[in-house]
């Protein structure tokens, strides 16, 4: 019992100084910025009152989260493969194109439990389909999936951006931007009071399905293998590129997912707008996926974390004025410093054989600990990773 | 159309120049062994502190200087992330642009808040931005392919541990191509707003670092190759400003317009095999 409360407080530890370093070095742009010391105080005040103040903070936090634990999901799907997913946000967003179309189109034709379900399949599909040039050239040309995701980010955020703007367009008009028609099957709220969706409970369904199915399932045990190291899997008999195609396939198809929550949910969005692609989901989700370290479990927290920093900025911007996008540097700085604490971690216990290997976010020790004999990879001291074992293309 | 010709190599130049001095800087990097995703930060920075020095000098030089200074700074931070801590490059590099873009988006909403726009009417001729460009990738060229300094920078790339037993000292070298690599991308973000807007606006680079990375992958890490692939590019999207001025856009949509050069790319990318030219070791953390 006392080990395990001591593996549960490195588990957190490592993660809260992190959030600590984060929010001090954050509380010291805005207090340089504004020339006053007392104002990351203030805004960091109204960030957690607007995030989770009150029950109403929350269901808005819990929204917040619920597209960037898909995305965040997807990410590391792909990244338990050994492949960065880099073009989420464009997944997503021909996701929820897909998911608005048939929301809309074949909105008279059929019953709305089964109209939802097909917009669901439907932004999947194209989700899916959108991460299949990327892998496919990744595994037939060896081109990086990182620099041919983002080029397709470019196309999926143009093609939407017309699609919704001219063909697909309400001729109603309305909305800022314009938006197609209304879809007519939506995700029904938890609750009368509060804005929050079936689409909540579907995310976490599939991230519990998709951690146990990596850890349980011999298709999990192949992706792993990948992503540990493709040499090792392919002499072990796993063919690498249909694994890596299946993992990439599965990342978009979430991502797709995440876009089609978000539309076929709650308001404001019901209607895919113009300018949906930057909505900044996708993106979230990868440093989300990297702050979770690679693990479908982590990335829970993981996402929520992300949610409260997310929901509380946009109250902290309107409340007392500090822009939101310091959340963004204190974002970028808690995924590097989770990251760059690990490696500390691991580099001070290389010398020491006997220490158990805690549980860790960085998928290359995670699975090292559930396929090998613990002690000896702990060890090594060994410093994999995904950039490790995928980004040398040789 | 002799005019019409010399409008459209104008225009590609003007927006080769960024775009290619990043490219250089991630050469230097990559052929050291270090994935440099981290290049639109450097280049954001650069073109945030290029504007901001100007502004606050008046004089463009200084503002270059200040651009170079901030990017090459950014390099160091990802030197020290990539080969202190560890860090998984792309990581360090995610994270890197992740917060170059909301610090300087934060900054920029400050300046607005209390009334001031982040601007300078001090330019730098576009021309000359061009050839100082064109003189650094031959620089790059040299230094990588003809002397012993860089013999010693890609064999870091290719086999750190052999360069090691040769009394290289991999991770000072790994330090000096990256922060010069982020000093080059710096300058590419200060030609780009000196050059151009003489403002910085939100997230103005707009994804031309990620651009420069598939430049330096389609040039096969050779710094040549990267400025043509960049030059291809550029002539992507001259053709398509072109072609929108020429009203060519009432036939085609402006969005797939706009995608010209990179479905270019892409289809570029999709032709070559590029897993044999990478360096052996780019992107190990060991």
């Amino acid at each position: 019992m006392k080990r395990r409360l001591l593996r549960l407080a490195d588990m957190l530890g490592q993660p809260l100084a992190a959030l600590l370093i984060a929010l001090f070095l954050g509380g010291l742009v805005i207090g340089l910025a504004q020339r006053d010391m007392t104002a990351p105080f203030t805004a960091y005040g109204a960030l957690f009152t607007g995030a989770v103040g009150d029950s109403f903070a929350w269901a808005g936090t819990l929204a917040r989260t619920m597209p960037i634990l898909l995305t965040g999901l997807a990410v590391a799907v792909a990244l338990a493969a050994g492949l960065f997913n880099i073009g989420a946000e464009g997944q997503l967003a021909v996701g929820g194109l897909a998911a608005a179309w048939v929301g809309f189109a074949l909105g008279g034709l059929l019953p709305a439990p089964l109209l939802l379900m097909l917009s669901l399949s439907a932004a999947m599909a194209a989700g899916a389909a959108w991460a299949f040039l990327p892998v496919l050239l990744k595994v037939t040309r060896g081109a990086h999936e990182v620099i041919t995701a983002i080029l397709l980010n470019y196309v999926a955020q143009n093609t939407t951006r017309y699609l919704a703007t001219v063909p697909l367009k309400d001729p109603s008009g309305g909305g800022a931007v314009p938006q197609t028609p209304e879809v007519l099957a939506v995700l029904p709220r938890l609750s009368p009071t509060y804005d929050v969706h079936w689409g909540l409970i579907i995310a976490v369904l599939a991230t519990v399905c998709v951690a146990l199915a990596l850890r349980r399932t011999v298709w999990g045990y192949e992706t792993r293998a990948v992503g540990e190291g493709m040499g090792a899997a392919e002499a072990a008999g796993i063919r690498v590129a249909r694994v890596q195609i299946n993992a990439f396939l599965l990342s978009g198809a979430l991502a797709g997912l995440a876009g089609a929550v978000v539309i076929v949910g709650a308001a404001p969005f019901r209607r895919f707008p113009a300018d949906f692609y930057g909505a900044g989901y996708g993106f979230e989700g990868l440093a989300v996926a990297l702050l979770a370290g690679g693990s479908p479990w982590a990335v829970l927290p993981s996402a929520l974390l992300f949610g409260v920093l997310g929901a509380g900025a946009e109250a902290m911007s309107f409340q007392v004025g500090t822009p939101k996008q310091i959340v963004a540097v204190v974002q970028a700085i808690l995924i590097i410093t989770v990251a760059a604490r690990i490696v500390v971690r691991r580099r001070a216990r290389s010398g020491n054989t006997a220490t158990p290997p805690a549980a860790t976010p960085l998928p290359a020790e995670a699975q090292a600990s559930s396929t090998a004999p613990t002690a000896t990879t702990a060890a090594t001291g060994e410093e994999r990773s995904f950039a490790s074992s995928e980004a040398a293309p040789s | 159309m002799d005019h019409l010709f010399a409008a459209v190599v104008l225009a590609a130049l003007r927006y080769w120049t960024p775009l290619v001095l990043a490219a250089m800087g991630g050469v230097l990097s990559e052929r050291a062994g270090v994935i440099n995703i981290g290049l639109e930060a450097m280049m954001l920075g650069g073109a945030f502190a290029a504007i901001s020095g100007a502004q606050a000098t008046g004089n463009v030089f200084l503002g270059i200087a200040a651009g170079v200074l901030v990017g090459g700074l950014i390099g160091l931070l990802h030197a020290a992330l990539t080969q202190a801590l560890r860090v998984p490059h792309i990581l360090s590099g995610v994270g890197l642009n992740l917060g170059a873009l909301g610090l300087t988006t934060y900054a920029l909403r400050q300046a607005e808040a209390s009334g001031t726009a982040l601007a300078t009417p001090v330019r730098l001729s576009p021309e000359a931005m061009a050839a100082a460009a064109a003189l650094l990738v031959a620089i790059v060229w040299f230094v990588l392919a003809r002397t012993a300094l860089g013999l010693r920078l890609r064999a870091c790339g290719e086999n750190p541990e052999a360069a090691r037993s040769a009394g290289i000292s991999v991770e000072r070298l790994r330090y000096g191509a990256v922060t010069a690599s982020g000093a080059l991308a710096g300058l590419g973000g200060a030609a780009l707003a000196l050059a151009g807007l003489g403002a910085f606006t939100e997230n103005m680079t707009a994804g031309r670092g990620y651009i420069a990375l598939a430049a330096v992958i389609f040039g096969r890490w050779n710094p040549l190759g990267a400025a043509g692939a960049a030059l291809f590019f550029s002539l992507g999207v001259a053709g398509e400003i072109t072609l929108q001025t020429l009203g060519m856009s009432r036939i085609i949509p402006p969005d797939f317009l706009t995608l010209l050069p990179y479905v270019l790319t892409l289809i570029a990318l999709a032709g070559i095999a590029g897993r044999s030219a990478a360096p052996a070791a780019l992107g190990r953390t060991d």
